[in-house]
Protein backbone atom coordinates (compact mmCIF):
# COMPACT_ATOMS: atom_id res chain seq x y z
CA UNK A 1 0.00 0.00 0.00
CA UNK A 2 1.72 3.36 -0.82
CA UNK A 3 0.28 6.79 0.02
CA UNK A 4 1.44 10.27 1.06
CA UNK A 5 0.89 11.37 4.79
CA UNK A 6 2.05 14.93 5.30
CA UNK A 7 3.41 15.75 9.49
CA UNK A 8 3.66 19.00 10.61
CA UNK A 9 6.46 20.19 13.20
CA UNK A 10 8.52 17.21 12.79
CA UNK A 11 12.19 17.72 14.35
CA UNK A 12 14.53 18.02 11.65
CA UNK A 13 17.60 16.98 13.44
CA UNK A 14 15.68 13.67 14.80
CA UNK A 15 14.38 13.11 11.50
CA UNK A 16 18.14 13.47 9.40
CA UNK A 17 19.34 11.46 11.85
CA UNK A 18 16.60 8.69 11.30
CA UNK A 19 17.01 8.95 7.33
CA UNK A 20 21.11 8.77 7.71
CA UNK A 21 20.62 5.41 9.60
CA UNK A 22 17.52 4.31 7.26
CA UNK A 23 19.82 4.98 4.80
CA UNK A 24 22.69 2.66 6.22
CA UNK A 25 20.08 -0.24 6.79
CA UNK A 26 18.63 -0.19 3.40
CA UNK A 27 15.33 1.25 4.73
CA UNK A 28 13.14 3.25 3.16
CA UNK A 29 12.00 6.47 5.26
CA UNK A 30 8.38 5.21 4.97
CA UNK A 31 9.74 1.63 6.27
CA UNK A 32 11.70 3.52 9.50
CA UNK A 33 8.86 5.44 10.40
CA UNK A 34 6.45 2.74 10.23
CA UNK A 35 8.78 0.48 12.24
CA UNK A 36 9.05 3.62 14.87
CA UNK A 37 5.42 3.96 14.76
CA UNK A 38 4.80 0.19 15.63
CA UNK A 39 7.36 0.51 18.79
CA UNK A 40 5.91 3.66 19.75
CA UNK A 41 2.30 1.93 19.87
CA UNK A 42 3.97 -1.10 21.78
CA UNK A 43 5.26 1.04 24.93
CA UNK A 44 1.91 2.81 24.92
CA UNK A 45 0.40 -0.51 25.57
CA UNK A 46 2.41 -1.79 28.18
CA UNK A 47 1.65 1.89 29.85
CA UNK A 48 -1.74 1.30 29.30
CA UNK A 49 -4.17 1.46 32.29
CA UNK A 50 -6.01 -1.76 31.04
CA UNK A 51 -2.50 -3.97 31.10
CA UNK A 52 -1.65 -2.34 34.17
CA UNK A 53 -5.20 -3.73 36.17
CA UNK A 54 -4.17 -6.83 34.37
CA UNK A 55 -1.35 -7.22 35.82
CA UNK A 56 -2.24 -6.30 39.17
CA UNK A 57 -5.04 -9.04 39.59
CA UNK A 58 -2.73 -11.40 37.90
CA UNK A 59 -0.44 -10.66 41.35
CA UNK A 60 -3.58 -11.12 43.51
CA UNK A 61 -4.72 -13.97 42.21
CA UNK A 62 -1.20 -15.68 42.07
CA UNK A 63 -1.26 -14.73 46.19
CA UNK A 64 -4.82 -16.55 46.68
CA UNK A 65 -3.98 -19.48 44.70
CA UNK A 66 -0.94 -19.91 47.71
CA UNK A 67 -3.44 -19.47 50.25
CA UNK A 68 -6.03 -21.99 48.17
CA UNK A 69 -3.05 -24.36 47.57
CA UNK A 70 -2.16 -24.71 51.14
CA UNK A 71 -5.74 -24.77 52.79
CA UNK A 72 -7.36 -27.19 50.12
CA UNK A 73 -4.54 -28.78 48.51
CA UNK A 74 -4.41 -32.19 50.63
CA UNK A 75 -8.15 -32.27 51.02
CA UNK A 76 -9.11 -32.14 47.08
CA UNK A 77 -6.30 -33.25 45.69
CA UNK A 78 -6.61 -33.23 41.79
CA UNK A 79 -9.18 -31.24 41.78
CA UNK A 80 -9.46 -28.35 39.62
CA UNK A 81 -9.68 -24.73 41.19
CA UNK A 82 -10.58 -21.43 39.36
CA UNK A 83 -9.20 -17.94 41.13
CA UNK A 84 -10.59 -14.83 39.04
CA UNK A 85 -9.08 -11.61 40.13
CA UNK A 86 -7.75 -12.76 43.46
CA UNK A 87 -10.90 -14.48 44.47
CA UNK A 88 -11.96 -17.96 44.83
CA UNK A 89 -14.39 -18.96 42.57
CA UNK A 90 -14.77 -22.70 42.41
CA UNK A 91 -13.53 -25.76 42.95
CA UNK A 92 -14.17 -27.94 39.91
CA UNK A 93 -14.31 -31.70 39.99
CA UNK A 94 -12.69 -32.07 36.40
CA UNK A 95 -10.41 -29.11 34.06
CA UNK A 96 -13.49 -28.85 31.27
CA UNK A 97 -15.88 -27.89 34.61
CA UNK A 98 -13.27 -25.18 35.48
CA UNK A 99 -12.92 -23.90 31.69
CA UNK A 100 -16.92 -23.31 31.99
CA UNK A 101 -17.14 -21.46 34.97
CA UNK A 102 -13.60 -19.25 34.03
CA UNK A 103 -15.33 -18.03 30.58
CA UNK A 104 -18.33 -17.59 32.32
CA UNK A 105 -16.93 -14.89 34.56
CA UNK A 106 -16.10 -10.92 33.53
CA UNK A 107 -13.39 -10.77 35.30
CA UNK A 108 -9.89 -9.42 34.23
CA UNK A 109 -7.93 -11.95 35.17
CA UNK A 110 -8.02 -16.22 35.75
CA UNK A 111 -6.02 -19.07 37.08
CA UNK A 112 -7.12 -22.75 36.59
CA UNK A 113 -4.88 -24.72 38.54
CA UNK A 114 -4.98 -28.04 39.89
CA UNK A 115 -4.62 -28.64 43.12
CA UNK A 116 -2.65 -30.33 45.02
CA UNK A 117 -0.07 -30.68 42.30
CA UNK A 118 3.36 -28.79 42.97
CA UNK A 119 3.36 -26.32 39.90
CA UNK A 120 6.87 -25.65 38.39
CA UNK A 121 7.21 -22.29 39.71
CA UNK A 122 9.25 -20.81 37.00
CA UNK A 123 9.41 -21.79 32.84
CA UNK A 124 11.96 -20.70 30.47
CA UNK A 125 11.11 -20.87 26.91
CA UNK A 126 13.53 -19.64 23.84
CA UNK A 127 12.14 -17.04 21.64
CA UNK A 128 14.84 -17.38 18.90
CA UNK A 129 15.64 -15.09 16.32
CA UNK A 130 11.59 -15.44 14.62
CA UNK A 131 10.55 -12.35 16.75
CA UNK A 132 12.94 -9.57 15.53
CA UNK A 133 12.29 -10.47 11.76
CA UNK B 1 -3.49 -30.00 4.13
CA UNK B 2 -1.40 -27.45 2.22
CA UNK B 3 -0.46 -23.74 3.31
CA UNK B 4 0.89 -21.60 0.85
CA UNK B 5 3.96 -19.59 2.35
CA UNK B 6 3.42 -16.20 2.95
CA UNK B 7 5.15 -13.90 0.58
CA UNK B 8 4.65 -10.86 3.10
CA UNK B 9 8.31 -12.16 3.93
CA UNK B 10 11.23 -12.03 2.23
CA UNK B 11 12.09 -14.83 1.79
CA UNK B 12 8.18 -16.17 1.74
CA UNK B 13 8.36 -17.79 4.48
CA UNK B 14 6.02 -20.96 5.53
CA UNK B 15 2.75 -20.55 7.96
CA UNK B 16 0.04 -22.62 9.35
CA UNK B 17 -3.49 -21.49 10.16
CA UNK B 18 -5.19 -21.99 13.17
CA UNK B 19 -8.18 -21.71 14.66
CA UNK B 20 -8.24 -20.75 18.10
CA UNK B 21 -11.33 -22.07 19.99
CA UNK B 22 -12.07 -18.86 22.44
CA UNK B 23 -14.81 -18.34 24.68
CA UNK B 24 -16.46 -16.35 22.17
CA UNK B 25 -15.97 -18.59 19.51
CA UNK B 26 -13.82 -19.70 16.77
CA UNK B 27 -11.13 -17.22 15.56
CA UNK B 28 -8.58 -18.22 12.80
CA UNK B 29 -4.93 -16.85 12.79
CA UNK B 30 -2.15 -17.43 10.45
CA UNK B 31 1.15 -18.39 11.93
CA UNK B 32 4.87 -18.22 11.13
CA UNK B 33 6.68 -21.35 11.36
CA UNK B 34 9.13 -21.12 13.64
CA UNK B 35 11.32 -23.84 15.00
CA UNK B 36 13.33 -21.30 17.01
CA UNK B 37 10.12 -21.06 19.32
CA UNK B 38 10.13 -23.41 21.94
CA UNK B 39 6.94 -22.64 23.13
CA UNK B 40 3.07 -22.88 21.54
CA UNK B 41 1.97 -20.03 20.11
CA UNK B 42 2.89 -16.45 19.63
CA UNK B 43 0.08 -13.99 19.67
CA UNK B 44 0.30 -9.91 20.13
CA UNK B 45 -1.03 -8.88 23.77
CA UNK B 46 -4.13 -6.93 21.50
CA UNK B 47 -4.96 -10.24 20.42
CA UNK B 48 -4.34 -12.14 23.82
CA UNK B 49 -6.84 -9.71 25.64
CA UNK B 50 -9.64 -9.71 22.81
CA UNK B 51 -9.94 -13.22 22.63
CA UNK B 52 -10.48 -13.53 26.70
CA UNK B 53 -7.31 -15.75 26.92
CA UNK B 54 -6.47 -14.20 30.63
CA UNK B 55 -9.38 -16.09 31.74
CA UNK B 56 -7.41 -19.32 30.89
CA UNK B 57 -3.74 -18.60 32.63
CA UNK B 58 -1.57 -21.60 33.79
CA UNK B 59 -0.82 -21.03 37.56
CA UNK B 60 3.33 -21.45 36.32
CA UNK B 61 5.14 -18.26 35.48
CA UNK B 62 6.54 -18.28 32.22
CA UNK B 63 9.45 -16.32 30.59
CA UNK B 64 11.02 -15.93 26.70
CA UNK B 65 14.88 -16.26 26.56
CA UNK B 66 15.96 -13.85 24.07
CA UNK B 67 19.22 -14.80 21.84
CA UNK B 68 20.61 -12.22 23.42
CA UNK B 69 19.67 -13.79 27.24
CA UNK B 70 17.71 -10.92 27.79
CA UNK B 71 14.10 -12.70 29.71
CA UNK B 72 11.16 -11.31 29.19
CA UNK B 73 7.74 -12.38 31.01
CA UNK B 74 5.05 -14.06 28.73
CA UNK B 75 1.92 -14.04 30.04
CA UNK B 76 0.81 -17.77 29.44
CA UNK B 77 -3.03 -19.33 28.74
CA UNK B 78 -3.66 -23.07 27.84
CA UNK B 79 -6.27 -23.23 25.14
CA UNK B 80 -7.54 -25.53 22.35
CA UNK B 81 -6.40 -24.69 18.86
CA UNK B 82 -7.74 -25.96 15.72
CA UNK B 83 -5.61 -27.08 12.47
CA UNK B 84 -7.64 -28.44 9.94
CA UNK B 85 -9.22 -31.34 11.62
CA UNK B 86 -6.65 -31.76 14.23
CA UNK B 87 -7.50 -30.74 17.63
CA UNK B 88 -4.45 -29.78 20.07
CA UNK B 89 -4.25 -28.27 23.62
CA UNK B 90 -1.57 -25.74 23.93
CA UNK B 91 -0.13 -22.92 25.78
CA UNK B 92 -0.58 -19.47 24.08
CA UNK B 93 1.59 -16.85 25.04
CA UNK B 94 2.12 -12.88 24.75
CA UNK B 95 3.55 -10.10 26.00
CA UNK B 96 2.61 -6.15 24.88
CA UNK B 97 6.43 -6.19 23.42
CA UNK B 98 5.97 -9.04 21.32
CA UNK B 99 4.52 -8.23 18.14
CA UNK B 100 4.95 -11.30 16.20
CA UNK B 101 2.01 -14.45 15.36
CA UNK B 102 4.30 -17.36 15.95
CA UNK B 103 3.82 -21.44 16.07
CA UNK B 104 6.54 -22.70 17.81
CA UNK B 105 7.95 -26.59 18.73
CA UNK B 106 5.03 -27.11 21.30
CA UNK B 107 2.80 -27.30 18.13
CA UNK B 108 4.93 -28.33 15.52
CA UNK B 109 5.94 -31.09 16.96
CA UNK B 110 2.87 -32.78 17.55
CA UNK B 111 2.73 -32.76 13.10
CA UNK B 112 4.63 -34.18 10.54
CA UNK B 113 5.00 -31.60 8.66
CA UNK B 114 6.68 -31.32 5.29
CA UNK B 115 8.46 -27.94 4.26
CA UNK B 116 8.27 -27.87 0.18
CA UNK B 117 10.67 -24.94 0.15
CA UNK B 118 10.81 -25.11 -3.96
CA UNK B 119 6.70 -25.15 -4.29
CA UNK B 120 5.99 -22.69 -1.39
CA UNK B 121 4.41 -25.07 0.38
CA UNK B 122 3.37 -26.22 3.90
CA UNK B 123 1.97 -30.07 3.86
CA UNK B 124 0.71 -31.42 7.24
CA UNK B 125 0.72 -35.06 6.45
CA UNK B 126 -1.48 -37.45 8.24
Amino acid sequence: MSSVIVVRNVDRNIYRRVKSIATLKGYTMGEALTEAMKLWLLLNEINSKEYLEYLLQREKSEKKLKEVQEKYGSKFKGKYVVICDGELIKICGDEEEAYRIASKTKATQCIIAQLGRITEEEKRLELGMGIFE
Amino acid sequence: MKFKYSRAHKPSAPIIKVTLLTKSGEHEIELIVDTGFSGGILIPFSLYLKLGFTLFEVPSKYYGVLPIGIQIPLHTALARIMIGDIVLKVHIHSHPLLNKQLAGREVLNKMKILLNGPAEELEIIK
